[in-house]
């Protein structure tokens, strides 16, 4: 069965068909999403890439003020719960900007794109819950570090996910000292591999491929002295918690009697150009695009087009759909459930103000002890923490709203944020620096299909409307649907139940 | 005859078993004397001082004057020197019978780091440093038990877990999972995978897990509540299951730990209690539960009536194959000097060496693939206290 170009560019290398959009018909087109997706400004934080950074201060704010009051034990409650108004506001903000991830991805033209900028944060991952601030990080880092870099070269991108704060507290790497530098010997503190082994295991040159655990001992010595300013978080590089001395890593030396960040920028390019990390970053796009088991030869013609174009990843992608074998056989991977819950949503055209966070359930019953909340509603697009517009801002004016009952005032909808939670892939939230596992086996059990399926019930009966279910086959399917689905959906016993398989078909759950 | 009790006794409460018309394909099949295992995971980092206090030690109150408690405060004397958390009294008559016991002053290798994040990748990955190991220890377990029978685990949780996750199958199956499929449903969902080995495998795991659990609930509403997966766990455990996993949440007591203790506690009693109710007497005889957190707290109280990350830890053992009626491990003391960066309940143990053994004892899985593939560099001590029989 030979599938047409726009049903498996929309399946393999989008977030899948939507009736009334135009699938891609040339891999050019493919192309051009991407360089138009790059263009974009990130929808996410909901505050703007300007808007969070300037809201740090405030955060630090909070946070201070909770310590405090940890400390004199002055913490406010609300019917003898603790309320804490740091992770009110950061707990806010991470649910807005993930609701946002997910409503721009579901109406964004540009699917090649926002297919590549998960797999990037995939591939370089960070969690939201490695520690509090992360919370109001990750969004920043997927829009400042990796969307507008995924078009350039690798050595660009890995530059700016790696030296990016959140990546240097995810990492450890701003408790990681040069244990013979001015600092380590005064505090007696030294060494965390853990981005160092990250960035050659995973980020660069993959498992196995020929390093030594002196390698990445050695690189994790170099990279003393990389850190950020906290609360501000920009990248900055402290030379007195640089290890003195040269460092041999791979075959080459770095430092010297003095070191900078120059050491740090030399090891990353030279990881960037190993052939070992051109093969390993080109398999694993095959591996994550179209099959496991990814082909030699489209490996190869990926990595010489990286080799001829100074890593430029515009034409390693270029490449990748360039080849016959990248299109052979549909269906070879599983969705994954962000990408299941996209299509889906896109599938039904669901409007995209459905998909906000939905206000939290007050109780009613509950007082706030004390005047310092001012309880209030939370209107959408109201920024929960309040510009800075100067020093005198009084404590209250900080925080837009806790609930009356001193909670959380938006929670996740379960449509979108929520769902993707209980089908095991919360957003931004990867279980580890490897990121979500790939394989079939991992996506497609048992508890998976049932809570799809539930999800599916869900979502067909409030957004099914009249639509035919084989009106709807031919749309998201088209020329992907197979003999049993077609039958099984024509022959359905009611409306709803058609429109159910075929979100819940096997071909709807693998592209 | 073992296998006759649990079997009646398990469809005993299974009233609308004989009114499924699904119920023929199932097989209830529990083999006598295979042996049970369930992980609890605590997740937020519980005080094992508050659970299990050293009223014996004397730096306890000194360090802790408003959250330690007296017996006149409730406390319950366990063995002269260590008493149980009011809160958790409902484990009372089940450490008089040796159905509990404690494990304390116990750790993974993690150490001054405090993160939850990376304390709970140690305690699930079993590795002696954060990312060592990318799957769970209990997942490569599985393939090291020496008898087939007993490989079979799930994950009772709305997503799969670390400490189960990893290149051995595992079923995840919770509380909420429910097809609720009309009969002429299932044989449409059944057609429509027919032909794709993958999903038609995982479709009829579903409709088997399904059955099982609206047996398991007989028609109750489910919810989500710890009393649900638990009784969804002992469910799973009477039928082909030897290992099973779940997590309680909601220890990170920074603050007003008078009262906030109170919730997660009582969740591990009615997890433990519920076990017990629902496991056939032969079938709780041969489980071990093991609840187990990434870290313990600060032996300080804070300034808010609660305490902070800290290191040294407590783990909970319950059932009828564990050595309870008893507090396991060497107490390094509160005294100055004892703590560990003069903040924390120094560990005396790994908390490796406790689960090791509770796979040891459970399955019989040799002491060099523990120290080899489970927990790397583990050298397993057969003669642990904790260690039954």
């Amino acid at each position: 069965m030979s599938i047409s170009f726009g049903t498996m560019a929309a399946r393999r290398f989008g977030y899948g068909l939507r009736s009334g959009e135009v699938p891609p018909q040339t891999v050019d087109e493919l192309i051009q999403q991407v360089k138009r997706g790059v263009g974009e400004v990130s929808p996410f934080p909901y505050d703007g890439i300007a808007g969070r950074r300037a809201s740090f201060q405030q955060f630090r704010l909070l946070a201070e003020t909770d310590r405090e009051a940890r400390k004199n034990g002055t913490v406010r409650k609300v019917g003898g719960r603790p309320v804490n108004l740091y992770q009110i506001g950061r707990t806010a903000a991470f649910l807005r900007d993930q609701h946002l991830k997910v409503q721009h991805v579901v109406s964004s033209p540009n699917g090649f794109y926002e297919r590549l900028a998960s797999f990037w944060s995939d591939h370089f991952a960070i969690s939201a819950v490695k520690a509090p601030n992360m919370r109001f990080l990750v969004a920043l880092y997927e829009a400042e570090a990796l969307r507008p870099n995924l078009a350039g070269s690798f050595e660009q991108l890995l530059r700016a996910a790696v030296m990016h704060p959140a990546m240097l507290i995810y990492l450890d790497q701003s408790k990681s000292i040069g244990p013979n530098s001015p600092f380590g010997t005064k505090k007696g503190r030294g060494l965390n591999e853990n981005l160092a082994r990250e960035l050659i295991e995973l980020h660069t040159m993959g498992a196995g491929s020929g390093y030594t655990q002196d390698d990445v001992r050695a690189a994790a010595y170099v990279l003393t002295g990389l850190d950020f300013e906290p609360w501000v978080f920009e990248t900055l590089y402290r030379p007195s918690r640089a290890e003195p001395g040269v460092h041999h890593v791979l075959g080459r030396d770095y430092g010297g009697e003095v070191r900078s960040l120059d050491d740090v920028n030399a090891l990353l390019a030279d990881l960037a150009a190993k052939p070992e990390t051109r093969r390993h970053i080109c398999r694993k796009l095959v591996a994550h695009f179209v099959t496991e088991d990814p082909p030699v030869e489209v490996v190869q013609a990926m990595e010489t087009a990286w080799e001829r174009n100074g890593g430029s990843l515009v034409e390693v992608y270029r490449a990748m759909l360039e080849h016959p074998r990248s299109w052979e056989q549909d269906g070879q991977k599983a969705r994954q459930p962000f990408d299941f819950v996209v299509a889906g949503l896109r599938a039904l055209d669901v409007p995209v103000d459905a998909l906000e966070p939905l206000p939290a359930a007050v109780d009613k019953t509950a007082t706030v002890d004390g005047s310092m909340i001012a309880p209030m509603e939370l209107e959408m697009g109201q920024p929960l923490v309040a510009p800075a517009d100067g020093a005198a801002m009084a404590e209250t004016d900080l925080i837009a709203a806790p609930t009356a009952d001193g909670k959380i005032p938006i929670r996740a909808n379960p449509l979108t944020v929520g769902v993707l939670q209980i089908l095991g892939q919360p957003l931004w939230r990867p279980p580890s620096p490897a990121g979500w596992d790939e394989s079939i086996s991992t996506w497609v059990t048992a508890s998976q299909l049932a809570q799809r399926i539930a999800w599916i019930r869900r979502l067909v009966k409030r957004f099914g409307g009249s639509s035919d279910p084989r009106a709807l086959l031919q749309a998201v399917l088209a020329d992907a649907a197979r003999d049993d689905t077609i039958q099984v959906v024509a022959g359905a016993p009611s409306r709803d139940a058609g429109l159910s398989f075929v979100l819940a078909s096997p071909e709807f759950n693998r592209r | 005859m073992t296998i006759e009790l649990s079997r009646r006794s398990f469809l005993a409460g299974a009233c609308c078993l004989a009114a499924s018309p699904l119920a023929t394909p199932v097989s209830f099949a529990a083999v006598p004397g295979d042996n049970r295992l369930v992980t609890i995971v605590l997740r937020g980092a519980m005080d094992g001082l508050a659970l299990v206090q050293p009223h014996g030690d004397p730096a306890l109150l000194r360090l802790r004057p408003k959250l330690s408690l007296t017996s006149d405060q409730g406390l319950i004397d366990l063995d002269g020197f260590f008493g149980l958390h009011p809160f958790a009294a409902e484990l009372m008559p089940l450490w008089r019978t040796n159905e509990v016991g404690f494990v304390h002053a116990i750790s993974t290798p993690y150490r001054s780091g405090r993160s939850h994040f990376d304390g709970q990748d140690m305690l699930e990955s079993g590795g002696a440093a954060v990312q060592e190991e990318r799957t769970g220890w209990l997942n490569r377990a599985i393939a090291t038990i020496p008898r087939s029978s007993e490989r079979k685990a799930i994950d009772v949780n709305t997503t799969s877990e670390l400490i189960l996750t990893g290149p051995n199958p595992v079923d995840v199956w919770s509380p909420r999972a429910d097809l609720e499929f009309g009969l002429d449903e299932q044989a449409f969902f059944q057609r429509l995978y027919r032909n794709d080995p993958a999903f038609s495998t995982a479709m009829s795991e579903a409709v088997e897990a399904d059955m099982f659990s609206d047996v398991i609930y007989a028609g109750e509403k489910r919810g989500t509540g710890v009393a649900d997966v638990a009784k969804l766990a002992a469910g799973m455990l009477s039928g082909e299951h030897r290992i099973a996993s779940f997590s309680i949440n909601g220890w990170d007591t920074h603050v007003g730990q008078d009262k906030t203790f109170k919730r997660p506690v009582t969740d591990l009693c009615t997890a433990i209690l519920t076990l017990k109710a629902q496991l056939a007497p032969a079938i709780w005889q041969k489980t071990a539960v093991l609840a187990i957190t990434e870290f313990g707290r600060t032996a300080r109280e804070n300034g808010s009536n609660g305490t902070d990350h800290g290191t040294g830890g407590l783990a909970i053992l319950a059932g009828g194959a564990v050595a309870g009626g008893k507090v396991h491990g060497v107490w390094p003391t509160l005294k100055e000097g004892s703590l560990l960066d003069d903040r924390d309940l120094a560990p005396t143990m790994d908390l490796r060496q406790l689960a090791a053994a509770m796979l040891y004892q459970q399955f019989g899985i040799p002491a060099r693939d523990l120290g080899k593939q489970i927990f790397p560099g583990l050298s397993l001590d057969t003669g642990a206290s904790f260690l039954h029989g």
